[in-house]
């Protein structure tokens, strides 16, 4: 039937055509407290055809896969590429990729279609305890998520790739309070695979939770922070955070493209210290962001963005690469068949220096330890970031003091990144979660401890 | 599978009650990036969501019409997870208003070929200025339609249509400089050509964008779409039921009939007005729409419940049982039915134009966008964006575009301080789907403008 298509397509007279055809099934449970607030199940398939004419893209999904809906879907994608390309000169095209037949299966070995909704309620009550075991826990809210991803990816250049991948993930609200003072914090855990990532170092999601619990306790009683320029160390949840949002965005090729990425045109040239090296690395076993083959077909591959502090590519589709007249990557993420592939990332992170986490301390007079983030606003185009911390501390005379609350960084992207001037040793993926660009997308990221030698930093 | 046979089935496998709600729709999309359209998209999506009652608890699943014994079956089995609600059961409202004025074949079916030239005008509408990039946006128009039925022979079903521009406009130019601008309706009453010009006017007059020269308190005036968005992760959330009884809201039970706006002031949900995106026969489990009030005339008036909020504390839920995700690729038939809000309209007894609102101005900005909008604290409603886009006003003059501003405030300071709004009210779809807005321009005195 998928063959079909294809073929239907060029008969039409279309340039290129891919289809991907999926099935879906996935649990999701979600606590509030002891309460279960929502248990689902659910199962679903569909397919999305691309289709390329005359230097213009059209493209159509349905959840019914019937050969007529099929037809149907790949003559409105024909339709809609065909009257774009009639308004004009059109210059959408497809870089060149050798053709790939394979299977990738990455079967979990503890497959979550195979162990009960019990089991998981009660891993997820365990990780509510192990949260409310600290005094001062108001409140703690926690889901949980597997979801198991068949796809077939077929494609007019004769390229046939078949993956599963299933992912597990969980993630946990805490709220503090004592008096009228109240915090709060959220920390996750998973992977690609079943119930084997929470194995993997600090995926653990019960002592995740226990350390969430311990940081909104302190933060309830934590001061004001200090505003002004200084050196900042920011923990390797911050660091991956700043990896994936500040640079990581930034290397898409879709944005560099729009003129809205402050590395064009830059490739080769010194963006940051020589301390840096940036990866984009889906290959990774079990990591949340990993995957083994693009939405365009494309082998996925481990890609260093910056090399001691030298801009070497960008990421890349097909469709973005053609257009660069650069070689894909394997880029190319959809976040399901409804959708269209984008330039997204994987798994992005600062790569392990050489420097003990004392060593990175101890030359700071005054300075900020600032850890996790609780999200803010970065501008590609423009090159700023400002994130707030989930947490921080004050460093004074080499030695981490006192807890500080509501703190922000920022500054520009580039200037920061060659301001960084120790690397630490200590490499962990942080906290996973999903990317939103119009879709979402797992991704992971994380890095060792960093040392920003002059932030903008301020408070609230 | 006719409705019928799926709630006989469930019954007959266990369920105590059953409930399906079925989903179906298309819609196609036109892109433009960079000054250039090489990209439409399209899609069809179908789904089937059930939920079981069972021993006083509920289970749901969602699944394709093949797969819907296996789905009854995993509802089933999820109920025993549940949590006990005693005395619940699913909705059994049988009269449902008549909506009119929210489907229109035009847009349901329109060709893509007419859609691509109006994307085209649109976007052109935007080059203002030989250097004017349309960095981003398009045209995007389709249909839904849904049907719920339940044990109790409970039938509602409804049909909208949806039609959608937006622009994305950046002016390299002395400086760089850019504007948005966004429209969205039921039916083929938008002229998508001022959608264009908006955003590229937009850019234009905040080319040179300075500094705020006198920061303080000041008057604001926000642009509808502005207001939805601080709205929707403050007051919205605070007027949820089972945040006012938990104590998560400024607003709790006890305090309806208190003034917690300035006079004059209404909130309602008007699950019936015609321009609202969310206007439907009924919510997503079976409650009959109605206009609500939550704000009247300045004093607390009511909360929004689903079916399981309204069971749980002892009231009538107030059809805003949605299902969260959006109405086409990301369908709500995925998620079970949960408090949202659906169409918020702020009303207010005298209304000016947009020039009238200024001239009413002594001191302070007109704030066309803010970031930051849902780092918000729901609970207390504190606020504190950046705004990229706003103008200096001074004595009923606008004087100058502002190239960034901070504004600190509170969700129920900013009721208590609405001063005027506009007679133009515009339907704005919210971040956080499944809710929207039907909103003026709101001018606002006593803001903290950094």
């Amino acid at each position: 039937m998928e063959e079909e298509i294809i073929r239907k397509a060029l008969q039409m007279g279309a340039d290129y055509c891919d289809i991907r055809i999926s099935r879906a099934s996935g649990t999701s449970l979600e606590l509030k407290d002891e309460q279960v607030q929502k248990a689902i199940f659910g199962e679903s398939e569909g397919a999305g055809i691309r289709v390329l004419y005359g230097g213009a893209w059209g493209f159509y999904s349905t959840h019914e896969l019937e050969e007529v809906s099929l037809m149907k879907a790949l003559e409105t994608a024909f339709k809609l590429a065909k009257s774009i390309s009639s308004i004009g000169e059109r210059k959408a095209g497809m870089a060149d990729v050798p053709t790939v037949s394979d299977t990738a299966i990455w079967a979990p070995k503890k497959d979550p279609r195979n162990i009960d909704m019990g089991d998981k309620h009660e891993l997820l009550r365990d990780v509510v305890s192990a949260a409310r075991e600290k005094e001062g826990i108001k409140t703690v809210s926690a889901g949980y998520a597997d979801k198991t991803v068949y796809q077939r990816f077929l494609n007019s250049d004769g390229s046939d790739v078949r993956t599963e991948v299933t992912r597990t993930y969980i993630r946990s609200s805490v709220v503090a309070k004592d008096g009228d003072r109240i915090s709060s914090l959220v920390v996750s855990a998973g992977g690609t695979g079943g119930f084997e990532v929470f194995d993997q170092t600090g995926q653990n999601p019960i002592e995740n939770a226990r350390e969430g619990a311990e940081s909104a306790i302190r933060l309830l009683h934590a001061g004001k922070s200090p505003s002004g320029k200084m050196p900042v160390i920011s923990d390797p949840d911050l660091t991956g955070v700043f990896a994936h949002e500040a640079l990581g965005h930034a290397t898409e090729a879709d944005l560099v493209l729009a003129g809205d990425s402050c590395l064009e045109g830059k490739i080769g040239e010194y963006v940051g210290s020589e301390v840096v090296t940036i990866i984009d690395d889906p290959t990774r076993a079990n990591v949340y962001g990993s995957f083994p083959y693009d939405d365009e077909g494309v082998k996925a591959r481990k890609k260093v963005l910056v090399e001691k502090g030298v801009l070497k590519t960008y990421l890349l589709s097909r469709e973005t690469a053609y257009k660069l007249g650069m070689e894909p990557n394997g880029s190319a993420r959809a976040e399901s068949i409804a959708y269209r592939p984008l330039v997204r990332m994987s798994n992005t992170f600062i790569d392990n220096g050489d420097h003990s986490f004392e060593e990175l301390v101890e030359d700071i007079k005054l300075g900020i330890y600032a850890k996790g983030s609780r999200g803010g606003q970065v501008d590609t185009g423009k090159g700023t970031f400002q994130f707030s911390a989930q947490e921080a501390f004050l460093i004074e005379n080499g030695e981490i003091t006192k807890p500080l609350k509501d703190v922000s960084f920022g500054g520009r992207t580039l200037e920061i990144l060659k301001s960084i001037d120790a690397v630490g040793n200590d490499f962990r993926f942080g906290h996973p979660g999903s990317c939103g660009k119009g879709q979402w997308v797992p991704v992971s990221d994380g890095g060792p401890h960093i040392r920003i030698k002059e932030a903008n930093v301020g408070g609230a | 599978m006719e409705p019928e046979d799926i709630i006989r089935m469930a019954e007959r496998m266990g369920a105590d009650e059953a409930e399906v709600f079925f989903l179906r729709g298309t819609e196609t999309e036109i892109s433009v990036e960079n000054n250039q359209i090489d990209f439409g998209g399209g899609a069809a999506s179908t789904g089937y969501a059930i939920r079981v009652l069972k021993d006083h608890r509920i289970g749901f699943s969602y699944s394709s019409e093949e797969n819907m014994e296996k789905a009854i079956e995993s509802a089933l089995k999820l109920s025993k997870l549940g949590k006990k609600i005693d005395g619940y059961s699913f909705l059994k409202d049988d009269a449902f208003p008549a909506v009119e004025g929210v489907y229109s074949d035009d847009v349901a079916n329109m060709d893509p070929e007419e859609a691509l030239r109006m994307t085209k005008e649109m976007f052109e509408s935007a080059l203002l200025h030989e250097k004017m990039i349309v960095a981003g946006g398009g045209l995007g128009y389709g249909y839904t339609e849904y049907f719920i039925y339940n044990s109790h022979g409970v039938y509602a079903e409804g049909k909208e249509s949806e039609i959608g521009g937006g622009i994305y406009a950046v002016l390299p130019d002395k400086t760089v400089s850019n504007g948005t601008a966004v429209r969205v309706s039921h039916l083929k009453d938008v002229d998508f050509n001022e959608v264009g010009k908006e955003a590229g006017q937009r850019a234009l007059d905040t080319q040179g964008a300075g500094k705020l020269e006198k920061p303080g308190k000041m008057q604001v005036l926000f642009h509808p779409k502005t207001f939805a968005s601080l709205t929707e992760y403050t007051t919205v959330q605070q007027l949820y039921g089972n945040r006012a009884h938990r104590g998560e809201s400024v607003y709790t039970p006890e305090m309806i009939g208190q003034q917690v706006a300035s006079g004059g002031v209404s909130i309602y949900d008007d699950q019936l007005n015609p321009i609202g995106l969310y206007t439907a026969p009924s919510d997503d489990e079976g409650g009959a729409s109605r206009k609500l009030a939550l704000i009247e005339d300045g004093s607390l008036a009511g909360f929004m419940y689903d079916s399981v909020s309204a069971a749980e504390f002892g009231v009538e839920p107030t059809a805003n049982g949605m299902r969260s995700g959006g109405r086409f690729k990301s369908p709500r038939d995925s998620t079970p039915p949960e408090t949202v809000a659906r169409n918020i309209s702020l009303e207010f007894p005298s209304t000016k134009d947009f020039e009238g609102l200024i001239a009413e101005m002594d001191r302070g900005v007109i704030v066309y966008s803010v970031l930051g909008a849902h780092t918000a604290n729901a609970v207390t409603g504190d606020i504190s964006v950046n705004s990229p886009t706003l103008f200096y006003v001074e004595n009923g003059e606008i004087k100058y575009p502002v190239a960034s501003a901070m504004i600190g405030t509170n969700s129920t300071e900013l009721l208590k301080g609405i001063i005027a709004v506009s007679g133009e009210r515009r339907p704005i779809d919210g971040d956080i789907s499944g809710m929207s807005f039907i909103m003026p321009y709101v001018l606002i005195d006593g803001i903290n403008v950094a």
